[in-house]
Formats: structure tokens, sequence, C-alpha cells
């Protein structure tokens, strides 16, 4: 009887903690993909194909309408184009590649479900007289006009599972908002590709659906700013190196040298972060949350200096000092040019005259707070909202409220419920 | 790929396990009165039983990040006879900013003089609000606790409890300002193994200790992160409660 | 290699094979003859005990560093000393609760990156919130939970001394010879865990147990 229990008890205690994974399928094993020849599409083009699709294949594990959308990514010389789709179903997202074969588009890639773990394959297919003539001859695009079919699959499993998108209508856009993706792309625990606050996840962030991201400034003991969140070098952010206590301890030569991010790369400096966001993507927005006390003197010249490269290099992009404090705010008001310094202010509504801020940006659980973004929006400012990630709020708080922008980590999630509107 | 399982620390549990399993005592009448609260031994002369005390759970790194705090909430129980085998339990857990109320029944069967078990459901009403920095939420929700437990009494005053809950969500109800959400769906919210050792601790007073592995989609203990994924979350939680 | 987490869970399910195997005897003495034991209690008497030791700590959990590219790895060091101090009550009946602490030098290592070398050290000292419990007059069981508070040390490019708090527990047996009625000296395994940080590992005490209040 001893022993049962024993063994009871080691049974239900080993099983308990799960560790969950969710790693990108490889599915570079599609024969006619790699065979196909590379797929130029005019910005139009692109257009075109972007839109509302109804599924008629797939809608189980899809939902009945996804948002597709195209994004790029620039390597050196070369740009990445991916098509995404964005689900309202357990915050599903599919984000693919796209190829020639004779008159089809392929799109090969993968499919991943935020709320959950479930990962897979997916392979589509926009045939030559179903869509694919159309897109490349920027033709003007009815309901069923084009038609996206193929087959998806869970793991690595071969897809065989039937996915038909059918065009239904244009994506909703109404004046500029902002879809920004936390911590550059979201966090640890949602177990993206990419480390979150990394290089390597701003490259990635558009596929999720990003306009813009959400950065966290902190300063190394030598005053380097650098892009972290917590307070102390720890096993949610980084990989074991023996190194604990706050980062501000250490110099970035300790931290270049010791520590790596979870999925192996180095904690970036501001200047690579900003580098990559104007040389390297399409991203409109970047807010650099300050998550430090003292002078915000170099976060400021660095602001500076790449607002004035995104002119140069032809780009749509608006830097942010993010204000989420009043010792930020003080230090931000101790800066010589502050008046003229974009920022964003996360306190009171007369914060935000104070500092000048362009943006209010207060935290969705205070509500809509509807009257309050009426004054903002009555003095020529805009109003964001963080970080909102229950899908059921996130349909409220675009159907009732008037933000004009929304920072989330699943802006794959904001991205649906956006462009799905009507 | 299939989620990993990392096996937890056992050892407090061998603690618990080990040192109860080796005692030997005196025999004692199986109907004389045992101070337990956790452990399912039926209410044979008393009408009533309590017991005070606190537990504590670690917050879960995917959820509450670089904060890991201990997070205690007051633990009162107290148990009523309906009969020798039927029992009625009560409970709260007050943590001010949010408290759950629990309500349930219990049937007692032993099946030797060592060996008891107990089958049962608790209903629980938590309700918790923030109106602080950045916050104006409230939320507010109902589940049913069905549960049974396993004890072996020792030949001494030490009983040892093997108890598995499962949750399952009736009702979930959440405002921020004015925006309202809310749901009576009823899903499967996840499960608990407890570990529990009840024995005298010093002069006449007893004690209870236990070790809880809950496994949840929800936590009523979590709500104002709003954290909604579809993957259960694991909150290690000691118990510790003075028999009165 | 070094991950030896399957290696515990096979050692501690068998001391608790061990422990449930051996004759318990009742640590509570009836007669003044049996109170010459350090370890045990008269009935209705109440005690204060303190143990103090030292040892061999092993370290067994993952240094980390080597598999990410930051350079190479060498002189990793996983043996290093440890000490433990603990207050224990000891009401009139079986349980017992008490404090710990201590030092526990985790592990050290040296990195070279080109032509420059480094060094990490990593250690803690534990305040834990422990019970116990007596399995037979002489061995006894304990396990704590609190927080370890670490400091690592690193040498590169300058000297940094940081600190951080890891919540984390222990567990440990001991078996302690009783010299006196007051004194006892004796060995005790102990498993110690940051779980926060996952360190962990195992040590190897001469423990001196000393009950210099009763009342």
């Amino acid at each position: 009887m001893r022993m049962i229990f024993i063994i009871a008890i080691l049974f239900l205690f080993s099983s308990c903690k799960k560790e969950y994974q969710a790693p990108v399928p490889d599915y570079n094993n599609w024969d006619a993909f790699t065979l196909a020849a590379p797929l130029t599409l005019s910005t139009q083009s692109r257009t075109t194909m972007e839109g509302i699709y109804k599924l008629t294949n797939g809608a189980d594990v899809f939902g009945d309408s996804v948002a597709v959308k195209w994004n790029y990514v620039i390597t050196g010389t070369d740009t990445t184009w991916h098509l995404s789709v964005f689900s309202g179903k357990d915050i599903a997202y599919l984000i693919c590649e796209g190829k020639r074969s004779g008159g089809d588009i392929l799109l090969n890639g993968y499919w991943r479900k935020m709320a959950g773990v479930e990962t897979g394959i997916v392979r589509l297919t926009v045939a030559a007289t179903q869509g694919a003539n159309l897109v490349t001859s920027n033709g003007s695009v009815v309901a069923g006009s084009i038609i996206i079919g193929g087959v998806f699959g869970n793991g690595q499993t071969v897809p065989a599972i039937p996915i038909v998108l059918v065009y239904n209508r244009k994506l909703y856009h109404k004046g500029p908002f902002q879809i920004l993706a936390h911590r550059s792309g979201g966090r640890t625990s949602d177990l993206l590709p990419a480390s979150e606050n990394s290089v390597a996840m701003i490259r990635k962030t558009a596929e999720f659906g990003s306009t813009g991201i959400e950065i966290d400034v902190r300063l190394t003991s030598d005053g380097i700013p650098i892009l972290y969140h917590d307070n102390t070098l720890n096993l949610r952010e980084t990989q074991k190196s023996g190194l604990i206590g706050p980062i501000e301890n250490y110099s970035y030569a300790q931290l270049s040298t010791f520590v790596r991010l979870i999925h192996g790369e180095k904690i970036p400096i501001l200047r690579e972060a900003l580098d990559a966001v104007v040389y390297q993507t399409g991203l409109q927005f970047v807010w650099m949350d300050t998550k430090y006390s003292g002078s915000l003197q170099v976060v400021r010249d660095l602001q500076k200096e790449y607002l004035q490269k995104a002119v140069a290099a032809g780009r749509t992009l608006n830097i942010v000092i993010g204000l989420p404090t009043t010792d930020a705010t003080d230090h931000f008001l101790a800066l010589p040019d502050f008046g003229a310094a974009p920022n964003l202010c996360e306190l009171s509504l007369a914060d935000v005259d104070k500092t000048n801020a362009e943006i209010w940006a207060p935290r969705f659980t205070l509500g809509t707070q509807n009257d309050e973004v009426a004054k903002v929006h009555a003095a020529g400012k805009q109003a964001f909202v963080w970080t909102l990630d229950v899908p059921e709020f996130v349909q409220q708080y675009l159907r009732d409220g008037h933000f004009d922008g929304i920072l989330s980590n699943y802006p794959s999630n904001i991205a649906f419920y956006y462009y799905v509107q009507q | 790929m299939p989620p990993r399982y990392s096996i937890i620390p056992v050892f407090i549990v061998i603690f618990l396990i080990g040192c109860g399993l080796s005692v030997q005592a005196q025999d004692s009448l199986p109907e004389s009165k045992h101070a337990a609260i956790i452990f399912p031994y039926p209410m044979y002369k008393e009408k009533w039983r309590s017991s005070i005390g606190f537990s504590l759970i670690t917050t879960p790194e995917d959820i509450t990040e670089e904060v890991r705090i201990r997070v205690p909430a007051i633990d009162y129980r107290v148990l009523r006879r309906v009969s020798s085998h039927l029992i009625a339990e009560g409970r709260i857990n007050a943590q001010i900013l949010q408290n759950q109320f629990l309500a349930g029944l219990h049937w007692v069967q032993p099946f030797s003089d060592k060996l008891f078990f107990s089958a049962g459901n608790d209903i629980g009403y938590w309700f918790g609000f923030l109106t602080v920095e950045g916050f104006n939420s409230r939320a507010s929700g109902w589940l049913t606790y069905p549960n049974a437990s396993l004890g072996y009494r020792t030949r001494h005053d030490l009983l040892i409890t093997l108890r598995a809950q499962f949750s399952v969500n009736l009702q979930y109800k959440a405002f921020n300002g004015k925006e309202e959400l809310s749901y009576g769906r009823v899903f499967y919210n996840g499960e608990t193994f407890t570990i529990a050792i009840e024995q005298p601790f010093y002069h006449h007073k007893h004690i209870t200790l236990a070790l809880s592995a809950i496994n949840n989609y929800f936590f009523w203990q979590t709500w104002s992160l709003f954290y909604r994924v579809d993957r259960k979350i694991f909150y290690p939680q000691i118990t510790v409660g003075f028999i009165l | 290699m070094y991950n030896n987490k399957p290696l515990i869970n096979i050692i501690f399910p068998v001391l608790l094979f061990c422990s449930t195997k051996l004759a318990a005897q009742d640590t509570t003495a009836k007669s003044t003859k049996d109170s010459t034991e350090v370890n045990v209690q008269q009935k209705g008497k109440y005690a204060f005990v303190l143990y103090a030791g030292g040892g061999l700590f092993s370290y067994f959990s993952s240094v980390g560093s080597s598999s990410s590219g930051t350079g190479i790895n060498t002189a990793i060091v996983r043996y290093h000393p440890i000490g433990t101090f603990r207050i224990m009550w000891h009401p009139d009946h079986r349980l017992r609760i008490g404090l710990e602490s201590g030092y526990a030098n985790f592990y050290s290592y040296e990195l070279k990156n080109g032509n420059k070398t480094g060094t990490v050290n990593l250690a803690a000292i534990p305040v834990l919130f422990v019970w116990s419990m007596a399995i037979t007059k002489r061995l006894n069981v304990f396990a704590g939970v609190g927080s370890y508070f670490m400091t690592t040390r690193l040498n590169y490019d300058g000297k940094v001394a940081s600190h951080a708090l890891s919540l984390g527990f222990n567990a440990s047996v001991n078996y302690i010879q009783p010299v006196s009625s007051r004194f006892g000296i004796g060995a005790e395994l102990k498993w110690t865990e940051a779980s926060q940080t996952r360190d962990y590992g195992l040590s190897a005490q001469l423990m001196l147990e000393w009950k210099f209040l009763e009342w």
C-alpha cells in the first residue's frame, strides 16, 4: 500500500508541469516551389491581391473569413515579400513566400495558432485562370475573382488538408491606424521564432501584421542604449550565462560577450534596431519605451539621427520617445529641445500637454475613455491603447473606441479585426 | 513537436510522505475523533470542524514574467456534518483585491481502518477589483470543482491525503471602464493534484500542510492580468492551516 | 551531461524507499533514559536546536554560455564548499519548523573570447523556512522553501558584482550520532535548488547539532 502511494505521487507530480514549444516547421520540401521562378509583382498587383477572403475549405480551423496582406523585409540588396493571412479563430496566421510557376502563383509557408502551440505547413496556389492573371495584370477584382487554394498540415507532416480562400472584398482602411507589436513582435512566452526586443524579431514583425513596433530601451553601465525589457538578466529573456542582477550593472562589452537572448541573438543596441527598421523593413512607427531612470539625451540623439535617415531614404517613419512614468517625463523635460522631440505619453492629459506629446497612450484596463480621446483629437493629437490581447476586447475597442492605434502581443489579431471591418 | 514534460521537484513531496509512512505508533480506533480537514475522515461524532491558515502560490513566469512573487491568501475552511458520511464544506480564500468563496458536498467512505476515500463537488464564486494606477477593472466568475481524495491513516496521529480536483469554468465577467466582457461558456479549465499531511504540531494544535500542483487555463488569482492563451499554466501552491 | 535531474529522481525515491523500510521508532522519550539522545524530545518538552555544518557541493545544472556562441568555456568548476546554518524549534510532537541559511558556491567558469579571458562565479545565500521530521531517533528529513540571494562575480573588461533574488527550495536528510544529551555529530545529504535561476545540485556535509535550549 505504501509503495502504491509513493508511485502514485511520483507519477502525478512528474507529469504536472508542461513546457510548451511552437517551432516553425520546415516547409522547404515542396519540390514544385523549389523549382519555380521568382515572383515579381508590382505594388499595385500586391494591393490587388490583398483583401478579405472567405474560406470555403478550412473554416473549421481558420474561421469563416481571413485578411490577406503583403509585407516585406530587406536583406542586403534582396527584398523578400511575404503574404500573411490573418484569422480571428484562435489568433491564427499563415505566412507564405511566393513564386511563379508558369501562369500560377505558388505560396509556400507555415501557419500558427497563437492561442495555443499548433503549427503546420501550408502550400497554396493561385491558378492562372483563378486570379493569378488578374493579379499580375492589375485587373479589377470582384468577389470570387481570386481563389487561393491548397493544403495545410499539422506539425511537420506533409500537408494534405484542403484549404480554399475566395476573395470577398478589399481590406478596411479608414485614416491612419497603427497596428503595433509589443516588444518588437511579441513576448518570449508567445513562443515566436525570434526573441523579444531583437533585430531578428524586428525583421519578422511585419509578417505578423505589424505596421509599427514598441521596443524597450535601457542603458548599460557604460551608457549604451540597448533593447531589453526586464530589470534584470534572467532566464525568461536570456540563455543561461551565470550573469544575474540588474542589466545596468554590465557594460555592453560584457553583455555582448557573455549573454545571448533566448533564441541565440545578441542583445541589440538601439542603433542596430533603428538601423534595421529604417533600412530593412517598411515599418511606419517606432515607440521607444524608456525603461531606465536617467538622461534621455543619448536616446534623443539617436531619434534625431534616424528620423533624418528615414527622410533621406524616402521612408514614412515616425520614431517617438515613450514616457511611461513621471520619472521618464522629468528626464524628458530636462532635454534642451524637448519641445521638438516626438514623444508619446502614457500618463494624464495634463502630462501630454506638458511634454507636447503627439500621442496619448493609456492602458486598456481604463476602458475606451472616449471623452478623453475626443479631447486629444481636438488638440490635434493621436491616442493609442496598450496592451490589448483579449480578442473580445479588441473587437469592442475597435467598434466602440476611437483609438488611432493598438499595441498588442498579437498584432495578427489586431490586423484581422481591423481589416475585416466594414 | 509534442510538448516537453519537465520533472518538477518532488522532494518536498517525498519529505511529506517518507517520514510519515515510516512512523510506527499505537493503534487507535477509527471512530475516535481525528483532527482532519483535508483528510477524508467521516464525522462520526462531531458536527463542525474548521481550520484557518494561508495558501501561497508562486506566480508563473508566463504571466507575471520577471515579477515572481509568492502571493498569500487567507484560507478558512469549515466542515459541517450532514450525516456520518456526508459532509458539507465551505471555504474562503481571501486576498482582499480578489477572493473566492466555495461550497460543496463530499461523500466519505472508509475502505478499511487505514484507507479512506471521498468524492464530491464544490462550487466557487470569485471576484476581484483593481482601481489604481492604470486600472479601472473588475471581474467575477463561477467555477465548479469536482474532486476525489484518498487518505491513508498511519498508526499514529499522521494523516496523509492525495487529492485530485478538476476545474470547470461556468461563467466569466470582466469590466474595463465601461467595456464589459462576459461569457457563459462552460469549458474544462484544468486540474489540481494535492498531497497533504495533517498531524499534531504543538500542544493540542493540529496542523495541515499541503502541496498542490495547479494546472489551469484560467486561475482566478491572476484575473487582472487578462492572460488568454489556450495553454495550461502551472501554479505550485503551498497551504498551511491550523485546525481549530 | 551535467543536467542530472534524472539522477536525482532516482536517488530520492531510493531514499524514500529506504525510509519506509526502516523500523521507525517513537522519537518522543518516555523516560529520562531516552532523553540522553539530542534528537529525542521528551513528551511535553520544547526545544531550540541549532545545526551547523559544511561540506562539498556538486553543481548539477547546465552552466550555460558554452552553447550560445559567445566564446569557449574552459575551466568549469562544479565542486565548491558549502555551509549550512539552521535553527529549529522542536515542539512536543513530530513536526519541527525553523529557519535555514548558509552559503553555497554554485560554480565558476572561464571564458576565452579571442585574446581576452573572463571569469564568472555564481554563489548564493539561502534564506529558507524549513520543516523537518525525525524518521528515527537519529535520522531526520528536512524540506525548506524560500529565497536564495544570488551573487555573480564577473571579471571581464572590468569587475562586476551583481545580485538577484531567486525563489527556491531544498530537501535534505541527515543522520546524527549523539555525543551527549545536548550535542550530536553526523552527516547530511542535501539537494539545493534555486528554481528561478535553474541552479541546483547535491551536497554532502558534516553536521553538528546542538540542543541549546529546552523547556
